[in-house]
């Protein structure tokens, strides 16, 4: 990426460039002077998501409230020649987000609204400012929610979600953000309204609401979506196992799915995150001397989770779990889920620096892959902790470090595609739910053929021949790994209570 | 295609180019879908396949692509073709990672097979589709759906990565064989349902599900002017823990699974219990104090009967529909002479009739659709009647990037010519 452009723009909000005040003066008819941000101060915030080490200034934020806003917005950048970059609430860890030089942002957090709520077909449309958590909130009385539930829920939103095709610990259960998307209005990048699938979720013909989630925001701007809604379970259990160390809590976790059963969340937190919690806001009484732990919740009918629990205590007891904990209510559940959930967060106070990996092995791997990702990092000597969807396969590596130290940033790069690369030989990917964006541009092709891209890029070109929407994510550049991906985040940023 | 002294010609290149293990020409006067079909490609690898596909794509000769054929009839009217390229050679299971729950199978690999396969180390596959020779790839390529799809979900779910050789003869992959990923474009969601007008899938990683301990299959019978309670009921059965599969079952279909037929003839009501036995218990017991549903032994293959009646028929619709709405069309379909399945939990109405005035027929369910807002798919439809329909319903707006994707991944159409949507 390029640095940011240090020229301050003019106060009253021109734009540089040739051209530039008449885009302004197009996009402040459509949005007002209230909807657009041209200022550097204003800008400044845009430069980045939660990837937080790479830069670039947008030349000019505008924050629609309609479709047909966004519409005429993407047809004045195209008018001006001028690239855009849909965004959310900036929760994104992969640099979807981020602004490429000379482009405009367009910020869907003023249309949140929840347009339709229809309980008995159990969907609901949404517009794709609409947060996460509060969507969920919104329908809890009608004995509903929305299955996704990415840790960064009480921020991210639902058209961000939608880019991302995020996931969260519930996923195992419940499918990724895919599988709950029934149709989307898009503004397609030449500007035309296009709706694509159904409430119905069985739309004939091709499923482009399946190509669309996940394209991290390059297809077109998702300006509705169509979700599908989930009955509450009917009984939840929810137990805390302690394992002496994470490879021990790993291998438990293959053996739970080996055995055919299917617990709603399986997470595990090492003993580095255990500590991290406990002296946060977020502790929840979680032994400090426990190698790791492993939260294991079970839902559905009540006479089916008896039996579960029993079988999910036999396979601990036999993978040398020296405790299980029944959640005995619902304070002490939400208190399991603050201290997983608020993991993140509580690991910001370990080092001025959180580098957060995401990936996926096969679940059987999960001991043998976690034990390398271990010995990577020590031998780079960098300071490792582990959170993650232990149930899918998907692990978060996360590394503490302090950017300034130029040596120890060096060495989270290296170890950081080290660790990649132990997951891709596994069997795995780069990524699970967080989405390749800028941060992982250049490791795809690790997983991907030449031909494998080019197939992607297909898709790519019949949505945006002219590739002005969101570019520079999501595909290979020609640069060289290292150079493109200095990498770190401010996770204690995003709220969790 | 060109004129027909160039296009023998051109046919025999690709089979000469292909040779005699893989490419063989037909007998005159073979036809298949209507067409008629000179040259037959039937490639035993991945490498073959893609050397089929180039040759295809530089003599521009197009082809049909099979699996098991049971589903030929489906998608619009296939446009002139050289040849077939069936996928039957290139099956097998590659892997199966008991542990982890996963499985890679080649295209032309039976359904059937696999889900023995799997049985039989604890796993299910959850693909149930209406026919017994269908493929891996054939299901995949027709998005196959069945009564099990409520609790499975669209196939599309289960798929976690594809291989599939494009026109152009190229290998490639999406996806992979973990079971949460979003490196890469969700190519595969493309892929599921074309039809086989983007690529041809070479093989499948396909998630499985923990095989049920325990399955029970219960039906009742309702009479015809309780068709309104046994919706209500089929719906709250669909959305119970263990119910796999829910059908609502009306008109000649239901005469065969054993509903007394003439003046009171009703409906018949299928559920599938599957699960731990204590949901399983708790869901039929609540199931038989509601109906008098009674039991039916496993030997009456009544799910596999339901199956094959849901892809039978000369004309047959296949209607989405929110479930609020679902109750609206059964009455004027069976008045129509359509027998009528209805999937409550998936939302799905089939009406399938073997013998009606085509017109006719096809203006009730164009009327029931639109009066229910349903998402109209025409599975199968007598040429004479077919016109100039597109069978998946107008593509409107979307009409252009469906031509820009076929444009892209198959440049000179040579799969399926016509069939999709919006193609023509
Ligand atoms: C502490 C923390 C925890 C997290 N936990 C999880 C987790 O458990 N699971 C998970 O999956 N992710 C997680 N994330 C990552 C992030 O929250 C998700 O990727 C989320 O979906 C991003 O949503 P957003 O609204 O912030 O989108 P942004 O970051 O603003 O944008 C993300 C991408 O979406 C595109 N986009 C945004 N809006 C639209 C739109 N309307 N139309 C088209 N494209 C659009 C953008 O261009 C960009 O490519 C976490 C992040 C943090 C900081």
């Amino acid at each position: 990426m390029s640095t940011p452009d240090p020229s301050p723009h003019a106060a009253e909000g021109s734009l540089p460039g040739s051209g530039g005040d008449a885009l302004a003066a197009r996009l402040r008819a459509i949005v007002g002077s209230d909807g657009l941000l041209v200022r550097d101060d204003e800008l400044f915030v845009y430069e980045c998501d939660g990837l937080t080490l790479e830069a670039c200034r947008p030349t000019a934020v505008v924050l629609p409230e309609t479709t047909a806003q966004v519409a005429a917005v993407v047809r004045a950048c195209r008018a001006a020649g001028v690239p855009f970059v849909p965004r959310g609430a900036g929760t994104g860890l992969s640099g979807g987000a981020h602004p490429v030089p000379g482009s405009v942002v367009i910020e869907c957090s003023r249309m949140k609204k929840i347009l339709a709520v229809d309980a008995e077909n159990r969907t609901a449309v949404v517009q794709p400012g609409v947060v996460n958590a509060d969507l969920s909130d919104a329908i809890q009385h009608l004995g509903l929610f929305y299955a996704p539930d990415p840790s960064s829920q009480l921020a991210c939103t639902i058209g961000g979600n939608v880019a991302e095709n995020s996931g969260g610990p519930h996923t195992l259960k419940y499918g990724a953000t895919t599988d709950h998307v029934l149709a989307v209005e898009v503004v397609m990048p030449d500007g035309e309204i296009l709706r694509l699938g159904s409430p119905t979720g069985a739309a004939s013909g091709l499923d482009l609401v399946g190509a669309f989630v996940g394209s991290e925001g390059t297809l077109g701007i998702a300006t509705e979506v169509t979700v599908r809604l989930t009955a509450l379970p009917e009984a939840i259990e929810t137990l805390l196992v302690i394992f002496p160390d994470v490879v021990t809590a790993c291998r438990a976790v293959g053996e739970v799915i080996g055995t055919g059963l299917v617990p709603a969340a399986m997470e595990i937190l090492d003993q580095r995150t255990i500590a991290a919690v406990e002296d946060s806001v977020y502790a929840a009484g979680l032994p400090r001397d426990a190698g790791a732990v492993l939260i294991c919740e079970l839902d559905g009918a009540a006479v089916s989770l008896d039996p579960q629990v029993e079988r999910i205590r036999e396979i601990a007891r036999a993978n040398q779990a020296s405790d299980v904990r029944v959640a005995e209510d619902e304070t002490q559940r939400a208190q399991f889920w603050k201290a997983r959930k608020g993991a993140f967060g509580a690991m910001g106070r370990l080092a001025p620096d959180l580098y957060v990996h995401d990936a996926v092995v096969p679940r059987a791997k999960l001991p043998e892959v976690i034990a390398q990702v271990c010995e990577i990092a020590d031998r780079h000597r960098l300071r490792l902790s582990n959170v993650f969807h232990a149930g899918d396969g998907n692990l978060h590596p996360n590394i503490s470090f302090d950017r300034r130290d130029e040596d120890e940033l060096g060495r989270v790069i290296q170890a950081g595609g080290e660790i990649l690369a132990a997951c891709v030989a596994a069997g795995g990917v780069i990524t699970g739910e967080h989405g390749v964006g800028v941060e992982k541009r250049d490791y795809l092709p690790l997983v991907f053929s030449e031909a494998d891209l080019d197939a992607m890029r297909r898709l790519r070109a019949a949505f945006d021949p002219d590739l002005v929407c969101n570019p520079g994510k999501a595909f290979p550049t020609t640069r060289f790994c290292a150079e493109s991906n200095p990498k770190a985040r401010g996770y204690d940023q995003v709220p969790f209570e | 295609m060109s004129e027909a002294s160039g296009a023998v010609h051109s046919v025999q290149a690709v089979q000469q180019e292909l040779g005699a293990d893989v490419a063989s020409m037909q007998a005159p006067g073979q036809e298949l879908a209507g067409q008629r079909i000179e040259l037959s490609l039937r490639p035993r690898d991945g490498a073959e396949l893609a050397s089929c596909l180039r040759a295809l794509s530089e003599h521009e000769q197009p082809v049909v692509v099979t699996g098991g054929c049971t589903r030929m009839g489906l998608g619009n009217r296939l446009g002139d073709v050289a040849g077939v390229l069936s996928t039957e050679r290139l099956s097998g299971i590659v892997e199966f990672d008991e542990q982890d729950g996963v499985l890679q199978a080649m295209a032309g690999t039976r359904v059937s097979e696999v889900a023995a396969a799997v049985v039989a180390r604890g796993w299910e596959l959850p693909v149930d589709p209406p026919g017994g020779t269908t493929t891996i790839g054939g299901a995949i390529a027709t998005a196959a759906t069945g009564p099990r799809r409520h609790h499975y979900g669209p196939l599309r779910r289960s798929i976690l990565g594809l291989d599939v050789v494009l026109a152009s003869g190229e290998r490639t992959r999406c996806g992979g064989r973990v079971v949460k990923n979003v490196t890469g474009y969700d190519l595969a969601k493309l892929y599921a349902g074309s039809l086989g007008t983007l690529g041809v899938i070479e093989s499948a990683w396909l998630r499985l599900r923990p095989a049920p301990e325990e399955t029970r299959t219960l039906v009742a019978v309702f009479a015809s002017d309780a068709s309104g309670r046994a919706f209500a009921l089929g719906l709250e059965a669909a959305r119970r823990d263990s119910v796999r599969a829910a059908a609502l079952v009306s008109g000649a279909p239901a005469a065969e699974l054993g509903a007394p037929t003439g003046h009171a003839a009703g409906c018949v009501l299928v559920v599938e219990c599957a699960g731990d036995p204590g949901s399983v218990a708790r869901d039929a017991d609540w199931l038989v104090a509601e109906t008098g549903a009674r039991a039916v032994p496993e030997e009456a293959r009544l799910l596999g009967r339901l199956r094959e009646l849901q892809g039978s028929g000369r004309l047959r619709a296949r209607l989405a529909v929110l479930p609020s709405k679902l109750s609206r069309t059964l009455t004027p379909l069976a008045d129509a002479g359509f027998g009528v399945i209805v999937y409550p939990g998936a939302g799905f109405v089939y009406a399938v009739a073997e013998d009606v005035e085509n017109a006719e027929a096809l203006a009730t369910v164009d009327a029931v659709a639109s009066d229910v807002c349903a998402d109209l798919l025409i599975e199968a439809i007598p040429d004479e009647a077919r016109g100039a329909r597109d069978v998946f319903g107008d593509p409107g707006a979307a009409a252009p990037l469906l031509r820009s994707l076929k444009e892209r991944f198959d440049p000179h159409r040579i799969l399926n010519p016509g069939r999709g949507q919006g193609f023509r």
